[in-house]
């Protein structure tokens, strides 16, 4: 049993002091009253419980930190860094002790008492004091009054010192008398956890031998324990409003009557503290006692002011918590997982036996309808047990962060977003140890010193931001920080020399690819190694960790700016979504989370041969592609195998002969690694089906190609592909394909002349008109509940992430068809690359498609629309988004601040290459306004011939255009004579870091994304104010 | 429940607990015989043969306390058995009226 409770103080501790942590160094930076509070009592729990089983040295570290806490909360002691350091030195030592609680008596904690008497010394430059030095000084010094509740009681001065050393904590309890709590055994079991150390009676509702059901004894106990304040609401088994911790210092004080009183100075006590006298005899008792217990607990939260309304909440609080929350050991909910996991095959299995039955008795299908319900939504929520927010996890790095930038002398920050993320249990833990590294690596690597940021002309301090999101069923973490970024270079030299590519292949490697270096093991590009990090051990551990938590990990990395690792996860586990698909008789199982999309193999999707290896043209891209029969040598095996057993494998061959035949048919899978993509030839697919992962047996563990295996509904096996490890296994070079990939949209483009393709998103506002936006102008689609939209005035706001986002509807701004009234569900598009995002409302979405744009601007016209197109048979809408809000929020949106607008800039002519029409045109609208002329040509050639003409002030171009792109056009400009001093802005949909470096080391003078309008303005105005 | 007088002393034997389902019984009892009573300075009230007094029962103590005092009566328990002696001590009631445990009166 006391095995049993310690475990529970174990495990309540460490709660405590994971609470702790984040709390005390939140204090160093603001003090707050309530985290003040909040530390105290983490602390004062763990002193009282460890008093409880007799944890000496965790009672003793533990009382020195709740007298230093009290100190602070009486505002005698301010938190500094040194006290911050001193109480996680001491934080560190309890988790230690806690953690070998048997052999905690071994551990030493003079150091931590020493630095905590050192603060304490050099704050008020004395010794540090003794417990009761401590409370003697604050019941002295302060300002405290006895409660109202602790004067009626009598108690030797000696005993309540006696208690006091001991270390246990007081109440007052009120006990209506009932026939439960009159009973010798009540109060035996009372004392057998603490000392009654008096009592007083209150029966003034007694008037005679009356109604005695409605007659009530009242009973105040003064009670001293060393058990934790739960447990003692527990044992008087009577509200939590009825019982009142009393704080050591007014007991001191409380000392200090009874001994004056027993001294005969009663009455300069009683003038002092305006106490009442309190002799229970014959002749007063009735009197005495009724004035006095009526004031019982009200009183005492009155006399006490803040300090006890703190308490009062937290002790409804902790009765409350207590009814709605249980303590479950992780090891059932392990259980409970394992056993939906059964559950979930053995539905399955039922689901594919029972199904040829169900037509045969009635009501069959139903039930198994029902079971099939039941057990997703069982398998769920046994899921949902288990995830914890990740709020757990970010917290611990604040430490790290804090510890390593004073040991570094850095100055940084981090941020958090999205701490309310939650994760499965087992991914959590698991993903400490990489988030703690990359963060060691962006404090010690990425974050440079003040001086270098502010030579580099940053803020002085730097900046970490952890983020996560759930997105897509996974949960999506960002780690980011404005450091000096990685030097691709330099990464590519380390590789070289060590050996870990061959020059020929780092000539080959795409930024990403270089940059993706730093998580082979041994690459260190630090000169220096330290205790921090440098030792080129532990990214490539990261890496590993992650993908065996089915995850992926990308990083970015713009030299001189900043790094951001972005990893995905799976919420859970243990049962995931997969796809099962069937090569040869053998069937597989891809999770989901790495599936993008599938293509069946037809004359129009056929397979082509580029340097040996086959591929997919996708849309314009080259997909490479493996062939897992042959990857696995599945059918050189089944050939071995047949002949051993000529029968059992018929069906292989005869399989494999019908493929040889129809050599164009099956499909490819296609799916993600990191930020590539590649195709997986399969002969069949069955089902989307949630499988259990079981893990591989020791001997199939360093197979790269499976991540797992499961039990399929037909009892057989399959094994549950590891899409990252069958890219290795294929030796997939991705960047060969990049580039083919680029000739292969060149060459289409060049066939296409001006017809190229834009993504766009199709939507109404109400029920008839079609509206479309690009694509690439939308970063989210959010899916809401008409409650969701609130109202300030006439406008309509969405509570997005951290902050709020201004809805509007544009049947307000345009003549368009509101949305049905009796709407409940909306869906908010979310623009990005715009200053101050506002969402738009939408009725439907009702298409992603891609399509040849041919705009006409003539036909509809109006503020906010681009112009209109026929797509798909049907008028659709095309928003320009930059007018739109112009025109919704002017004061907001009013672009490039006309006022500041130089007038020489007025007479600049520019020159606009793009080859798309869609972006030609907003282009032109954004630009014309502020410079004297605009032309806009479609691609470099006409770009080129038009600069031999004309005179311009500057050039924006798109990078990839047919005829001449952009990076050709900027070379011949730079070849010429004449117009080599002209500045050349790239223009691109999208900002990769990496060909933002790529842009930049052609000789661009800028890199902006297309609809970036302010930023594109901002980088113009700069440019042609520099070439005058 | 006997009752016997002697030297101004009215001497009540308790039979049975002294709990709730007994109290309405017991109130009658003792209502009907303060009024008899003369000549008396105090009542005791032999609880020997008492082993469970509940929260009802320690009103009626106390409710019975206060009519003795309205009658200018002293009340006292004796042959208290240790359980209830404790539990009168917690709620002070040895202080309000005397009482004699058990043992004290076997010696």
């Amino acid at each position: 049993m006391e095995d049993d409770l310690l475990k529970v103080f174990v495990q309540e501790s460490k709660e405590h002091l994971d609470c702790l942590e984040p709390i005390l160094l939140a204090l160093e930076d603001k003090q707050d009253k309530e985290s003040i509070s909040a530390a105290f009592r983490a602390v004062h729990s763990i002193k009282g419980a460890s008093g409880f089983f007799g944890l000496e040295k965790i009672s003793h570290l533990s009382h020195q930190m709740e007298n230093v806490m009290s100190l602070v909360r009486e505002n005698k002691l301010r938190i500094n860094k040194e006290l911050t350091d001193a109480l996680l030195l001491c934080t560190d030592k309890l988790k230690v002790m806690i953690d070998d609680v048997n052999n905690h008596n071994n551990v030493q904690i003079h150091n931590e008492i020493n630095a905590l008497r050192a603060v304490l010394e050099k704050d008020g430059d004395q010794a540090a004091p003794t417990i009761q030095e401590v409370q003697l000084a604050s019941a002295v010094s302060g300002k405290s009054t006895l409660p109202e509740n602790l004067k009626q009681f009598n108690v030797p001065p000696e005993q309540l010192n006696e208690l006091l050393e001991q270390g246990k904590t007081f109440y007052v309890a009120k006990i209506i008398a009932t026939k439960d709590n009159v009973s010798v055994h009540y109060f035996q079991e009372l004392e057998s956890l603490g000392d009654i150390a008096d009592t007083t009676v209150d029966w003034s509702s007694i008037k005679g031998l009356g109604n005695f059901s409605t007659q009530q004894v009242v009973l105040n106990v003064l009670f001293s324990t060393l058990m934790q304040p739960d447990l003692v609401y527990l044992t008087f088994d009577v509200p939590a409003d009825q019982i009142d911790e009393i704080d050591g210092k007014h007991i001191v004080n409380f000392i200090e009557f009874q001994r004056n009183k027993a001294a005969g100075l009663e009455s300069n006590e009683k003038e002092k503290t305006g106490l009442a006298e309190n002799s229970p005899s014959k002749e007063n008792f009735v009197s005495n006692t009724s004035s006095r217990t009526s004031s019982s607990t009200g009183n005492t939260q009155a006399q006490e002011g803040v300090d006890e309304e703190e308490k009062l909440p937290i002790l409804a609080g902790n009765a409350k918590k207590a009814d709605s929350t249980i303590r479950v050991s992780v090891a059932l909910l392990d259980d409970l997982m394992n056993l939906a996991g059964e559950m979930v095959l053995g539905r399955n299995q039922l689901m594919r036996l029972a199904g040829d039955l169900s037509d045969q008795i009635p009501g069959f299908a139903s039930v198994l309808q029902q079971i099939n319900l039941i057990t997703s939504e069982m398998q769920e929520k046994v899921m949902l047990t288990r995830l914890q927010p990740i709020n757990l996890l970010f917290n611990k790095f604040t430490r790290v962060v804090r510890d390593l930038s004073y040991k570094l002398n850095k100055d940084i920050r981090l941020k958090f977003s999205g701490k309310e993320v939650e994760l499965d249990r087992s991914i959590l833990e698991a993903l400490s140890d990489p988030l703690m590294h990359i963060i060691r690596n962006c404090v010690d690597h990425g974050i440079e010193n003040a001086k270098e940021r502010e030579l580099r002309g940053k803020l002085s301090y730097g900046v970490i931001s952890l983020s996560a999101k759930h997105a897509g069923g996974q949960v999506h973490i960002e780690i980011s920080d404005d450091g000096r970024g990685l030097d691709l270079q330099l990464i590519k030299d380390k590789a070289l020399q060590k050996g870990f590519i061959t020059k020929e292949k780092s000539e080959k490697m795409s930024d990403s690819e270089i940059a993706n270096l730093i998580f082979y093991s041994g690459l260190s590009t630090t000169e220096k190694v330290s205790d921090i990090s440098g030792r080129g051990v532990g990214m490539d551990v990261v890496r590993n960790n992650i993908e065996r938590l089915n995850g992926t990990v990308a990083i970015e990395s713009i030299y001189g700016e900043g790094t951001r690792f972005s990893l995905r996860l799976p919420l859970t586990l243990a049962i995931i979504p997969a796809m099962i698909i069937g090569i040869g008789d053998r069937k597989f199982a891809v999770p989901q989370i790495n599936l993008e999309e599938i293509v069946q193999l037809d004359a129009q999707h056929p397979i082509e041969d580029i340097r040996g290896t086959s591929v997919l043209r996708l849309r314009g891209s080259l997909l490479p592609l493996v062939d897992l029969e042959m990857l696995l040598k599945m059918s050189e095996r089944d050939t071995v195998l047949s002949n051993l057993s000529n029968k059992e494998f018929d069906s292989t061959l005869r399989h494999e002969s019908e493929d040889s035949e129809e050599e164009e048919h099956g499909f490819v899978l296609v799916l993600k690694v990191e930020n590539k993509r590649f195709g997986l030839l399969v002969d069949e697919l069955f089902d989307n089906e949630e499988i259990v992962v079981k893990p591989l047996c020791s001997y199939l563990k360093n197979t790269l190609c499976y991540a797992g295996a499961t039990l399929m509904g037909d009892g057989k096996v399959a094994m549950i592909l590891d899409t990252d490890g069958i890219a290795k296994l294929a030796d997939l070079c991705f960047s060969d394909f990049e580039q083919h990939g680029q000739k292969a949209r060149s060459s289409e483009s060049w066939q296409q002349e001006n017809n190229e393709k834009q993504s766009l998103v199709l939507f109404r506002t109400g029920t008839d008109e079609l509206l479309a936006l690009s694509l690439s102008l939308v970063s989210r689609i959010e899916h809401i509940k008409k409650e969701a939209i609130q109202s300030i005035g006439n406008d309509e706001y969405l509570e997005y992430g951290d902050s709020s986002l201004r809805l509007i509807r544009l049947d307000r701004y345009m003549p368009l068809k509101p949305a049905p009234k009796d709407l409940k569900e909306y869906f908010v598009l979310v623009p990005q690359l715009v200053k101050k995002p506002m969402g738009i409302l939408a009725s439907h979405i009702e298409d992603v498609i891609e399509a040849s744009v041919r705009l006409d601007e003539e036909t509809i016209r109006g503020k906010g629309v681009l112009g209109s197109a026929i797509l798909n048979n049907h008028l659709t809408i095309f928003l320009d988004l930059y007018n739109l809000f112009e025109h919704v929020d002017p004061q907001s949106y009013k672009t490039g601040n006309d006022d500041l607008w130089p007038d020489t800039l007025l007479q600049k002519r520019l020159l606009v290459a793009e080859d798309a029409a869609f972006f030609r045109t907003i282009a032109y609208n954004y630009l014309k306004p502020f410079f004297q002329r605009v032309d806009v040509v479609p691609d470099g050639a006409f770009a080129w011939e038009k600069l031999n003409l004309n005179n311009y002030d500057l050039v924006l171009t798109d990078l990839e255009m047919p005829n001449m792109n952009g990076f050709q056009l900027l070379e011949s400009i730079r070849g010429s004579e004449r117009l080599n001093k002209i500045p050349v802005v790239a223009l691109t949909a999208f900002s990769n870091p990496s060909d933002v470096q790529k842009g930049f080391r052609a000789g661009f003078d800028a890199y902006e994304t297309k609809f970036n309008k302010d930023k594109i303005l901002k980088t113009l105005k700069g440019l042609l104010l520099k070439t005058g | 429940m006997k009752h016997t007088i002697a030297n101004h002393i009215c001497t009540v034997s308790l039979q049975g607990d002294i709990v709730s389902t007994t109290v309405q019984t017991l109130k009658k009892l003792f209502l009907e015989l303060l009024n008899q009573l003369s000549d008396v300075e105090t009542v005791v009230l032999d609880l020997k043969e008492v082993d469970i007094v509940d929260s009802q029962g320690l009103n009626f103590l106390i409710g019975l306390y206060i009519e003795c005092e309205k009658k200018k009566l002293n009340l006292k328990i004796s042959h208290c058995n240790s359980n209830n002696h404790k539990l009168l001590a917690i709620f002070k009631l040895d202080k309000l009226f005397g009482v004699e445990p058990l043992d004290n009166l076997n010696k």
